[in-house]
């Protein structure tokens, strides 16, 4: 039972199991054969307890040594537990066999009962197919209101009288009475974690045997409980088989667990029915007990309550429904969005490509170099989105890279907005400017794109009118993007921000967009280390969207600065600009607007000398 | 940024093939807001000899339609201003333009698209990103149509 390429278990291994598998169901057997003598029995108990506990719980702690085996603390938590049960076994055995009377309480009961709580916390280490923590939340809860209400039953039917509490017994002995039925409820919870769990296989054999164990010695131990209080208890019984198959079930469990498996099954499946309703049952039964104790007001209101219960049950599986509808509904557009998104980049390279294909000999030099400039242009383009979509789709934008160079932002903006759809060529969206000038160290592309998707969002949402102001004050650049559409309604204003959320337009398919524009916005605002929000536009009454980023830290006074109408940006990891000084132009100083990125960094290096070096290119943790 | 004139490939002088044997260049108004994809159709149309204008928003392009019918028009669907639902709608419903050839080209190519622009009355559908030929001869083709009508 070996994965293809992976070596399974080795020769000794598969024996050391092979015998701790028979030692079990050999001295559980043997314990069932009528008339053995009582000596035989003991010495069946007193061998097969020891060996196949022990040997069990190391088969587990083994399996988790193994690099190829999933879940690997959960296994060896689980095997500790075992052996923990093993060491109890082995020092109640060792008084036996030695003709003393067994301490209770005694430090066997502290193994038995430390074996307990470790073994519910390997079962949920053990590996799970989506270990997803509402997931592993539900479960538990699941299984535990289960076991509660499976607890409350055993207790009213079995278990009340025998942890009674005895005022003639040391109060610690009263308690460990309290802790046996107690493990038991724990284990309970674990099984019923097993049965309600899915591993990455279809049926997981190994889970499947640790849950056969696990229940087998829930059982026993209530057996145990009962017999205990009616004085039936007798060493080397049927029971002691019980508990001696629970333990060869345990080391199946450990063998298999070493034992590398073909993953069958890795995609999400929701739930099965049974699997929602199966710990529900338990409380069903529980509740139907405490309604037949009932009579008079007392039981109508209890009967009515239950139709009450009922009914929200009922309306919970709609709701389900219905938000299932509305998941599907949401992802259905946000794959036509998202791919609106991509066919119009793709469009101008495959397009482009094409006719220059067929058109090559009709078309001079400075065509074909403008056509594969807007390939490239546009492959670059579709490469970002491609890389944003991911990013957001795995919440990772906080960690975006920016590489900050200096740049001057009415060029930086004035480029940006040239490249956003919808505007030229007649069109009747008009962007105004209201700019001051100033250098800035920023990720050039990066804040570009914030710009640009801050327009495009004011000309596809806006009634034609866009207002883009930018300034340079102080140590804060500030740019803002006014609009004469309807703004975003307050419902919709902490939502924007949410990744693939398209607020009011969520539904509207005529107005392109995937709902990554302003996450992706913010993002790269805050790796700026600068902020981004939203208000109505005072200006146009539709939306204004608003970022500022620091730009600078003035390096030292004025006049102490030896070209103070130039750029300085200091070596340090924070962006540090000195803007130009409004009213000083100094002979021969250049209007920045429009200019390239080379020509600023040369025009500052030539002023400032060795001061001019960019910052390095960060990586910002939120 | 103020509406312009086109940059890029299409811009400057090139050589054209001519539509058939029509001395006069079919008219084609192209309503696209993306500048390339704009940029691409114009250069397609015009190397298959059309005339081409055209323009980057829905109620703009509407405007000038009713102000100057073309021969054909290029309609893109998501539009700012007006969407190319809405543009198709009205000019089916104007008698001057019920009969003016529409090629919706559109990256909403699901087929209940091309459903609903045949429904509206449109005279072809291009899925984006479309081959620049088959987006040339579905404009050819409706010229043709409105010329010999």
């Amino acid at each position: 039972m070996t994965a293809a390429g992976r070596p399974g278990p080795g020769r000794l291994w598969q024996t050391l199991a092979a015998l701790l598998l028979l030692c079990g169901i050999a001295g559980g057997l043997l314990l069932l054969i009528p008339g053995l003598p009582d000596r035989a029995a003991i010495v069946a108990n007193t061998v097969t307890y020891p060996v196949a506990s022990l040997g069990a719980g190391l088969l587990f702690v083994l399996a988790g040594t193994r690099r190829d085996v999933r879940g690997r603390i959960g296994w060896i938590v689980f095997g500790c537990a075992v052996m923990s049960w093993g060491i109890g076994e082995s020092i109640w055995q060792w008084y036996v066999v030695s003709g003393r009377e067994v301490p209770y309480p005694g430090v066997a009961d502290l193994a038995y009962l430390a074996g307990y709580p470790l073994m519910l916390v390997g079962v949920l280490l053990m590996p799970h197919i989506r270990p997803g923590r509402y997931e592993r939340l539900r479960l538990s809860l699941d299984a535990l209101a289960g076991t509660v209400a499976l607890a409350g039953v055993c207790w009213v039917l079995f278990l009340r009288d025998s942890v009674a509490f005895d005022p003639e017994v040391p109060l610690l002995e009263n308690a460990v009475n309290a802790l046996y039925p107690i493990g038991d409820v724990v284990l309970l919870v674990a099984v019923m974690i097993l049965v309600l769990r899915r591993s990455e296989h279809r049926f997981d054999p190994r889970l499947a045997a640790v849950g056969i164990g696990l229940a087998l010695t829930t059982v026993a131990d209530i057996v145990y409980l009962l017999q205990v209080r009616t004085g039936s208890y007798a060493e080397g019984s049927a029971l002691d088989t019980l508990w001696l198959f629970s333990y060869a079930a345990l080391a199946l469990g450990g063998w298999m667990a070493a034992t590398p498996m073909r993953t069958q099954e890795q995609s999400y499946r929701p739930p099965r029915l049974w699997q929602l309703v199966a710990p529900y049952s338990a409380v069903v039964v529980l509740y139907g007990m405490t309604l037949s104790r009932l009579s008079g007001p007392e039981a109508f209101l209890s009967w009515t309550s239950t139709v009450v219960a009922g009914l929200i049950v009922l309306r919970q599986g709609v709701a389900i429904r219905e938000n299932r509808e509305l998941v599907e509904k949401q992802r259905d557009d946000l794959v036509a969005s998202v791919s609106h998104e991509l066919r119009t980049p793709l469009t101008a390279v495959q397009g482009y490509a094409q006719l220059l294909t067929s058109v090559w000999d009709q078309v001079d030099d400075d065509q074909r170099k403008d056509m594969v400039g807007t390939i490239e242009e546009q492959s670059t383009h579709l490469g970002r989105i491609v890389t944003d979509l991911i990013e957001v789709a795995r919440d990772r934008l906080h960690a975006t890279t920016i590489q900050p160079t200096l740049v001057s932002l009415e060029a930086l903006v004035r480029t940006a907005v040239g490249g956003v759809p919808g505007l030229g060529d007649g069109s009747r969206a008009r962007v105004d400017f209201e700019c001051s000038d100033g250098l800035v160290a920023v990720d050039a592309v990066r804040m570009r794109q914030v710009v640009s998707n801050l327009v495009t969002n004011a000309v596809r949402y806006g009634r034609g009118r866009v207002l883009v102001r930018c300034s340079v004050g102080g140590s804060t650049a500030i740019v803002e993007v006014h609009d004469d559409g309807p703004g975003v309604p307050r419902a919709h204003e902490a939502a924007i921000w949410e990744r693939f959320e398209r607020g009011a337009h969520r539904f509207d398919a005529d107005i392109p967009g995937s709902g990554i524009g302003l996450p992706v916005a913010r993002a790269l605002v805050e790796a700026h280390h600068g902020t981004i929000g939203y208000e109505r536009s005072p200006h146009l009454g539709g939306a204004c969207f608003s970022l500022s980023i620091p730009v600078h830290q003035t390096v030292s006074e004025p006049e102490a600065a030896p070209h103070p109408h130039l750029v300085v940006v200091t070596p340090e990891a924070a962006p540090a600009v000195r803007p130009l000084r409004a009213g000083h132009p100094a002979p021969g100083a250049v209007s920045l607007a429009g200019a390239d990125l080379s020509a600023v960094r040369g025009l500052v290096a030539r002023n400032v000398g060795s001061a001019h070096r960019a910052p390095a290119p960060r990586r910002i943790a939120r | 940024m103020v509406a312009g004139h086109s940059t890029g490939p299409a811009a400057g002088p090139m050589k054209r093939e001519m539509t058939g044997d029509s001395p006069l260049p079919l008219r084609v108004l192209v309503i696209e807001d993306a500048p390339p994809t704009r940029r691409l159709i114009e250069m397609t149309l015009g190397l298959a000899g059309c005339a081409v204008e055209s323009c980057a928003d829905g109620a703009a392009g509407l405007a000038r339609i009713l102000a100057d019918p073309p021969d054909v028009v290029v309609l893109d669907i998501a539009l700012p201003t007006m969407g190319g639902w809405e543009i198709l709608a009205r000019l089916r419903s104007d008698p001057t333009t019920r009969s003016l050839p529409v090629v919706v080209a559109t990256a909403h190519a699901a087929i209940e698209n091309a459903d609903r622009a045949a429904g509206l009355g449109a005279d072809a559908f291009i899925g984006k990103p479309f081959d620049p030929a088959v987006l040339r001869r579905a404009v050819l083709e409706a010229g043709a149509r409105r010329r010999a009508a």
